[in-house]
């Protein structure tokens, strides 16, 4: 009762409008130098009506990758369409692993082959197996290379810009993204603990350092609740790393302690400093909301409308079901 | 006895002594301040084996601990597991310490231990090192020829060195021959393994690990490892033992079980734990942290979860008045056994909350996963000792193993840390508490009720 009620009233308050005017934010929450702001849908009826898009972790399956750059993908789901998210990757032992360029729409059992992945092991030799397994995501620094080389039908293309980054954590081993993931892996889990997962949240919005770096809003929230891990450790997170080691502070408005009255006075400095700090994070969210008016169509299948954007320092893809936005990746293309 | 001694080792135990000059100045200091409360230190569960040398070795040493008796150190040392035991009792022979005390310790807890022939089975070397200390070369190299060459007088003399601290002397003949390297008969069943496995590894199945591989080494370089580890004692990870209560709550919140299949159950392990706890009076604030981040993942999950409510579980009914505040959760500790984990951690505002009502102690049982603008809990808890409220706040968190990272979780300097890996960690909890409300000196009869507290099982 209490939660019909606080999405009532969320309904009616929310600031946000355009592209996220079907959601509504959630508290601010934060660890280390990543902040998240979760999105909820402002209706039941939306999430009721979105259930025909199945989680992408328990329903997609690799079939195999039968040349470098090529990925062959199914949707096991016989009931359901399958939004593969942008820049996913996929590891397996002793073969060379492969991410993806773009968002991938498959429709019920559909088996679909993308011949524009990348290659992000340079060196190692082997093609991926059948399986059905999980998948980690490019890190954000990684992801505007990745956007901007889709299309693009050349396997090794990505390896300059993972040395590059590679590098920029003291890792000297050329185009293998492997290499720098698994060094790291035990700093990056912290933040899939720390950032947790709210029921009935279908998306977020990501603030590296009090600046806002991606928005990424999923069709339903099972299916959010299994992209967010895979968000905050591989993508958002390993920037939040980076900004730590490089010593970025965060901007977090602090609270004066100076003549303080008695407990009620502290309360009241405490709620005030959260309501300043949420307020400066939702302003630079609504910067994004008119995105989507310059969004250009890439691709239409299963009943979907997948549109990409590339204007004043965002690129994304968003996917449409009719007028409604379904899926969206937006992210800062500097940092 | 000043209660800032004890606060201090409480602060300290888990943390290896070595080259710590404070501690061994502590250790010092409490010896000689309460000698008798200090021997029972040695069988402390949660203390690291390097504190447990020291004890020792202050207790052998110290004049201020030579009203404490050798038979009563050697009682002591035996409520320890026989291999750590042995560890400590080490300690002799690894600083040099020669008297007739050491002695006559060394020899009762080894020869007069009933698990005498596994232990040489098993760590051969430092038993003979250990018994070759405290005998002196000499008198070491008379028995091995009295052992070899039984005559009259070499039995007198065994009988005298040795045999008469042997609960069973023909076992402990046996087993001073297999350290001595006489030819022997066994029919201790574990000597006769660990001398049969020389000839055929197979035979030694059952030994600890790091012995047959020790035998491995010498006599069996082609066998493969695994078969080694395929032969050896299954170990159980003595670092993952959940108490009863954190194992039925982690399987009950692991199900999504109702709270009415486990209640029964969950009082009956409630009262079984509680009862050697004696009880606390006491206000004790407890901020109960349910947020989402306390299900953890892997081979953790459930876990914080299950021992933070085993924790409160066992608070509630060993602290005369505890007022719960909670922080996330799909229902309210209070009236539901089984809440599960959920939503975002806002410490600070739970922690002001219990401040209100002025408690004598408060606890935050959380895993420092502090999401909703970290450090405001430590802001409130400065605005807090602004405001005049001095009472004391510490930082639970249940951690899975000991070597946990938690310097980004710690919540502020201000906040006393405590990690629990067990549920009997209350008592460490407990201890505190206990100590919070005394005079900074402690009479014998609150010393007896610490070493209750945190000692009897």
């Amino acid at each position: 009762m209490m939660e019909i009620q606080a999405k009532q009233e969320a309904a009616e308050t929310s600031p946000l409008t355009g592209l996220l005017a079907h959601l509504a934010p959630g508290p601010l929450v934060s660890w280390g130098m990543l902040e998240v702001i979760g999105l909820f849908p402002v209706s039941t009826e939306q999430e009721q009506s979105r259930t025909r898009f199945v989680p992408p972790m328990r329903s997609l399956e690799v079939v195999g990758s039968p040349r470098y750059g090529t990925l062959v993908l199914r949707n096991r789901a016989s009931d359901g369409v399958l939004v593969l998210p942008m820049h996913v990757a996929f590891f397996q032992p002793g073969v060379q692993n492969h991410a993806t360029s773009r968002v991938l729409l498959l429709d019920a059992g559909e088996t679909l082959t993308a011949d524009d992945c990348f290659c992000i092991q340079q060196t190692q030799g082997g093609t991926l197996r059948q399986a059905q397994q999980r998948f980690c995501m490019l890190p954000l620094e990684l992801r505007r290379a990745a956007f901007e080389l889709q299309g693009v039908q050349d396997f090794g293309r990505l390896w300059t810009a993972i040395a590059a980054y590679s590098r920029r954590y003291g890792i000297n081993y050329g185009g293998h993204l492997e290499r720098w993931l698994r060094p790291n892996f035990a700093q990056l889990l912290p933040y899939r603990h720390a950032l947790e997962w709210l029921p009935t949240q279908v998306g977020a919005a990501f603030f590296l350092a009090g600046m806002l770096v991606g928005v990424e809003v999923a069709p339903n929230s099972a299916y959010w609740a299994e992209l967010l891990p895979v968000l905050l450790i591989y993508c958002y997170g390993s920037s939040a790393l980076l900004a730590e080691r490089q010593r970025r502070a965060p901007a977090r408005p602090t609270f004066n302690l100076e003549d303080l009255r008695d407990l009620d006075d502290l309360q009241q400095r405490l709620a005030e400093a959260r309501r300043r700090e949420q307020g400066a994070h939702l302003a630079q969210l609504c910067t994004v909301a008119s995105l989507h008016k310059q969004a250009r169509p890439a691709e239409e299948h299963a009943g979907l409308r997948l549109l990409s954007v590339s204007h004043g320092g965002w690129l994304g893809q968003m996917v449409y079901a009719g007028s409604e936005m379904v899926y969206l990746s937006l992210f800062r293309s500097e940092l | 006895m000043d209660k800032k001694l004890l606060i201090e080792y409480l602060n300290c135990r888990q943390i290896p002594l070595t080259g710590q000059e404070q501690m061994v100045t502590l250790h010092r200091k409490l010896c000689e301040a309460a000698p008798e409360f200090y021997l029972y230190l040695l069988a402390d569960p949660f203390a690291d084996l390097s504190h447990k040398r020291e004890m020792l070795a202050n207790l052998i040493r110290l004049p201020a601990a030579h009203t404490v008796t050798r038979q009563r150190i050697v009682e002591q040392l035996r409520v320890l597991p026989a291999e750590e035991a042995l560890l400590v009792a080490d300690a002799i022979r690894q600083r040099r310490i020669n008297n007739r005390r050491a002695r006559e310790i060394g020899l009762q807890l080894l020869i007069g231990h009933e698990q005498f022939p596994q232990l040489a089975a098993a760590r051969r070397q430092r038993v003979t090192l250990l018994l070759k200390h405290l005998l002196g070369e000499r008198t070491w190299s008379s028995v091995r020829r009295f052992l070899a060459q039984p005559s009259e007088v070499g039995e007198k003399f065994l009988q005298r060195e040795l045999l008469h601290y042997a609960p069973d002397p023909a076992i402990a003949r046996e087993t001073l021959c297999f350290l001595a390297g006489v030819p022997f008969d066994p029919t201790d069943p574990t000597l006769a393994k660990r001398i049969a496995a020389r000839e055929q590894l197979e035979h030694g199945e059952g030994l600890p690990r790091e012995t047959l591989f020790g035998l491995r080494g010498i006599y069996h370089r082609d066998v493969p490892a695994s078969r080694v580890r395929s032969l050896s004692a299954s170990t159980v990870r003595g670092e993952r033992q959940d108490g009863p209560l954190t194992m039925l709550y982690r399987e009950a919140l692991h199900r999504g079980a109702k709270s009415e299949e486990y209640s029964e159950e969950l009082w009956r392990r409630t009262e079984q734990a509680v009862a050697s706890l004696p009880l606390i009076e006491g206000r004790l604030a407890v901020v109960l942290d349910l947020s989402a981040s306390m299900v953890s993942s892997g081979e953790r999950a459930y876990h914080p979860v299950a021992l933070a409510l085993a924790l409160v579980q066992l608070l509630q009914q060993r602290v005369t008045s505890v007022m719960l505040y909670q922080v996330g959760g799909s229902a309210l500790a209070s009236e539901e056994l089984l809440p599960e984990p959920r939503g975002v951690t806002d410490l600070a505002s739970a922690l002001l909350e219990a401040a209100r009502t002025q408690p004598q102690a408060i606890l935050l049982i959380t895993d420092g996963y502090e999401n909703v603008r970290p450090g405001d809990a430590a802001l409130v808890l400065q605005g807090m000792r602004l405001l005049g409220l001095a009472m004391p706040v510490y930082q639970v968190v249940p951690v899975y193993s000991r070597s946990e990272q938690l310097q980004q979780r710690h919540l502020g300097g201000d906040f006393q840390l405590l990690l629990v890996h067990h549920e009997q960690g209350v008592r460490e909890v407990l201890t505190r508490l206990f100590l919070d409300y005394a005079a900074e000196s402690i009479s014998p009869v609150e010393a007896e009720q610490v070493q209750q507290l945190l000692l009897t099982r």
